[in-house]
């Protein structure tokens, strides 16, 4: 983890408060239930991680290939190590 | 265009962004198709998340998501734990120069 925390720190951008909030409530039962704004800072946390992973192991794999171009299968083939590191 | 489509495309832009940054980093291009895979995937994980973390302030007989339920999210990655951690503390010690602040401007007046 400690090679893709330089990109954690580079990266400026973030996904909007109001959009993961939205996006978390499309599955709760109770719409009416709340969100304090830690938790919503933290989830967009962990969406950036989230992103900054997938991109940097996909960017690795077609690496191991000796190509310059990311395609569907390199992402493919990073899926399942990626789906059992994240909740 | 619904409220849920809305947020879908919003999140797949900025994945979209951030991606396209990090490729610029590692010198590398990336075809459409694998950003839409990233992006989806994305959405469906933060999906994932609220219906987790709904079903764990039910089971904590709460009715609002607190970062407790967050840290339980997590558990299971140790490095995002810490993540997670190191994050919370940096909000709470904001919170705290804001109180001490405001109390000042508090005895101030």
């Amino acid at each position: 983890m400690a090679e893709q925390n330089s990109p954690l720190e580079h990266l400026d951008l973030s996904f909007r408060h109001d959009i993961i909030k939205e996006a978390l409530k499309t599955k709760f039962q109770n719409p009416k239930n709340k969100i304090t704004d830690d938790t919503i800072e933290l989830i967009s946390e962990i969406a950036k991680v989230l992103t900054i992973e997938a991109t940097v192991r996909a960017v690795k794999q077609a690496k191991l290939e000796y190509r310059t171009k990311v395609t569907l299968e390199h992402v493919e083939a990073i899926l399942p190590q990626l789906m059992l590191d994240f909740p | 265009m619904s409220t849920e489509q809305k947020t879908r495309q919003t999140v797949y832009n900025t994945t979209k962004e951030m991606v396209h940054k990090i490729a610029l980093q590692y010198e590398m291009e990336f075809d459409n198709n694998s950003i839409d895979l990233i992006s989806e995937l994305v959405y469906k994980k933060i999906q994932m998340f609220g219906s987790d973390l709904d079903a764990f302030q039910k089971h904590a007989k709460r009715s609002t998501i607190t970062a407790d339920d967050v840290k339980l999210l997590v558990r299971n990655n140790k490095s995002l734990l810490n993540i997670v951690e190191s994050k919370l503390q940096v909000l709470n010690s904001l919170k705290k120069g804001e109180e001490s602040t405001s109390t000042t401007k508090r005895k101030r007046k």
